[in-house]
């Protein structure tokens, strides 16, 4: 496991409430992760999961409260671009570009925003291809690839912009089993290489493995934050004692 | 003895015999309507008009018969392959269709031609296909219709570059086709000396030039997050299309002058159709973008694009294959609404044919006539041209 430093905190979110129209998704949420550290968020289907981490790259804007990422405040104004600079985001449907190859779509962002050549964009790109296993597939079109290929390439384009931070929607929830543990992989290894993570996913050896701590969302808000043995062994709330029970008779 | 030979000297008599009532009907009405029309021909009628319809009686007879013969062989339990009485039915009645379309197609192709005013409308073709640029007096800037060879292969070679992912060399090169042909039109481009087909060619690129961008602009416009932006554009978009055309043309053909001074007539009426038809190439631009799943902009922006790159570099790259068949629809209709600027008295393919037929008198039918399949065989070609071009593209991938 690493070990987060506890007094640099790259992502602080503070009572942040979100409404769409009427409806009260996220009810004063509150959150500090540090650098280096791994954060595992679980919690049943329509909670706020995706809402929450989609704040932190402003995909979703909060309307109460308050957002600092790694020391810009998120809010009407500031300079969203540059905060999506820093934070990496890869989705449940993977989301690739496919009217670009595999290497096009992970130099397209380094290319465009920070301007790099495109022979160093594309030894950046194939490095990171290598990185996720699949630099040989870096001349195909992402609708040739497999579920589980195209997640990683998917990783790896989230990796082109060299982020602070990782944003992790279910990533493997849309895989077919035997894919998800290639996936699980990669995740396995950015964690072990420092980088600060958020994952939303239910797999619980992922959380044990690598998470330095699992918090678990119900109705908008965090309802119980713990490390990974004592969340999965020994629950405290009643409603996460519930929901483990649902998911491991799934 | 078969008894449905009877068919062969009154067509139906032999389906009744075999009890295929509905046939018989069919036979019989078949009978009397190919005689009616045949027999004058046959006794009167120009040499292939006889051919044509001699043979139409004897098939009417031949399949008559042989169809009822093979029903009732079918019914005798002769023929074991029951598919084949039907068959034998199709066969037939589908020779003798095609045989009284044949001869009524002679019949009509033969009146049009005895049509008095043939002569007076080629006299007059190369008014409808050029305008009064076919004037001796126009002789020497004649030439200047080469022009329109770099503007078309200007706009073919571009849009051709731009959908295959050479975006901006597509667009520069189309557009250089399209300055240098109208570099040399330029002294013709006048209501008084271009007219016709060719015053249609010129109104109907210029308008497609000019609404492109343009529709790309308000149909990008009506869907962005600035609401001045999003309002405008879709005011742009909803007063256009609730508009009639001709309407438009007139309110710029009027207004138009006075800010741009006399003689800018022409341009008025150019502009009156690119804006109208940016309109209607702003809704297939929206429609476009808005098929493509939210997931993509998503990505873009949380790469760190910024809106604009996320839509130069990922939306429309894609969003335009599904633009490219309306594009092409609303093109055509371009080229079609070019024959309500006649109105204003501009001498295009239509303007010019009416005034050929006005003064004339006795031509009309023969100049519309003729007009209509000029813009058939533009039309037609134009969308046989973008479906072969769609079919390369598809093969590629
Ligand atoms: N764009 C939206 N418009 C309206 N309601 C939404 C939208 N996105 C999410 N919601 C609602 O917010 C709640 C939380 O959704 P979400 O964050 O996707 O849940 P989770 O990811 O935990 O399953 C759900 O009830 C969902 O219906
Ligand atoms: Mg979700």
């Amino acid at each position: 496991m690493t070990q987060a430093n506890s007094t640099d905190p790259i992502i602080i979110a503070q009572d942040v409430h979100k409404y769409f129209g009427q409806f009260h998704a996220l009810r004063g949420v509150n959150m500090t992760v540090q650098k280096g550290e791994v954060l595992v968020i679980v919690g049943p289907s329509g909670s706020g999961k995706s809402t929450f981490i989609r704040t932190i790259n402003r995909l979703e804007a909060h309307q109460k409260g308050t957002i600092i990422v790694d020391g810009i405040e998120l809010k009407e104004g500031s300079n969203l671009d540059a905060i999506r600079r820093e934070v990496g985001m890869v989705f449940q449907s993977f989301n690739l570009f496919p009217h670009l190859t595999v290497l096009q779509n992970v130099t397209l962002a380094p290319m465009q925003v920070r301007k790099m050549p495109k022979d160093k964009a594309n030894a950046l790109g194939m490095e990171l291809l290598e990185r996720v296993g699949i630099s040989e597939q870096a001349q195909k079109f992402p609708a040739q690839l497999s579920g589980g290929q195209q997640q990683r390439v998917a990783i790896a384009r989230a990796l082109a912009m060299q982020p602070k931070v990782m944003l992790f929607d279910e990533p493997t929830s849309a895989l077919d089993p035997e894919m998800v543990g290639e996936v699980l992989d990669v995740m396995k290894t950015l964690a072990k290489s420092g980088m600060t993570m958020l994952c939303v996913t239910h797999e619980m050896g992922f959380a044990k493995a690598v998470a330095n701590r699992v918090v678990f969302f119900d109705q908008g808000n965090i309802v119980e934050e713990n490390t990974p043995e004592g969340f999965f062994n020994n629950p405290q709330h009643e409603r996460t004692k519930m929901f483990l029970n649902q998911i491991r008779h799934a | 003895m078969n008894i449905g030979a009877l068919s062969f000297v009154i067509p139906g008599v032999g389906q009744f015999a075999v009890q295929t009532l509905f046939l018989g009907i069919q036979y019989l009405l078949a009978a009397i309507t190919v005689w009616l029309v045949a027999l004058p021909i046959l006794l009167s009628g120009p040499l292939e008009g006889r051919i044509i319809a001699l043979a139409l009686l004897v098939s009417l007879h031949v399949g008559a018969g042989i169809t009822a013969i093979a029903w009732k062989q079918r019914a005798d339990g002769l023929e074991k392959n029951l598919a084949k009485a039907p068959r034998t039915y199709r066969l037939w009645s589908n020779v003798i269709a095609g045989l009284l379309v044949l001869l009524l197609v002679d019949l009509f192709a033969r009146w049009l031609l005895s049509l008095p005013s043939w002569s007076a409308v080629a006299s007059n073709l190369t008014f409808i296909l050029i305008g009064k640029l076919r004037a001796p007096s126009n002789a020497e800037d004649l030439w200047r219709l080469w022009g329109f060879v770099p503007l078309m292969i200007g706009l073919v070679v571009g849009w051709n570059l731009f959908r295959a992912k050479k975006g901006l060399l597509g667009l520069v090169l189309g557009f250089v086709g399209v300055i240098i042909g109208t570099v040399i039109l330029w002294p013709i481009i006048n209501n008084q000396v271009l007219g016709g087909l060719a015053m249609s060619v010129m109104l109907a690129l210029w308008g497609i030039v000019l609404a492109l961008p343009l529709g790309m602009l308000v149909g990008i416009g009506r869907i962005s997050e600035i609401p001045v932006v999003r309002i405008s554009s879709t005011i742009w978009i909803e007063l256009f299309r609730s508009i009639p055309f001709v309407a438009v043309i007139f309110w710029f053909y009027i207004c138009l002058p006075y800010v741009l001074g006399q003689g800018t007539q022409l341009y008025a009426v150019v502009l009156a159709l690119a804006i109208f038809t940016s309109s209607y190439i702003g809704e297939i631009v929206r429609a476009g973008l808005q098929s493509l799943p939210k997931g993509q902009t998503e990505a873009s922006r949380s790469l760190g694009l910024s809106g604009s790159q996320a839509m130069i570099q990922v939306v429309l790259p894609q969003a335009i294959q599904n633009m490219i068949p309306p594009l092409v629809g609303q093109f055509i209709s371009l080229f079609k609404d070019t024959s309500l600027t006649s109105i204003v008295s501009i001498l295009e393919l239509f303007g010019a044919g009416r005034s050929v037929a006005n003064r004339l008198g006795n031509a009309t039918f023969e100049i519309y006539l003729t007009i209509a399949v000029i813009y058939f065989i533009v039309n037609y070609s134009l969308s046989r041209l973008a479906a072969s071009l769609e079919g390369a593209k598809a093969k590629e991938r």
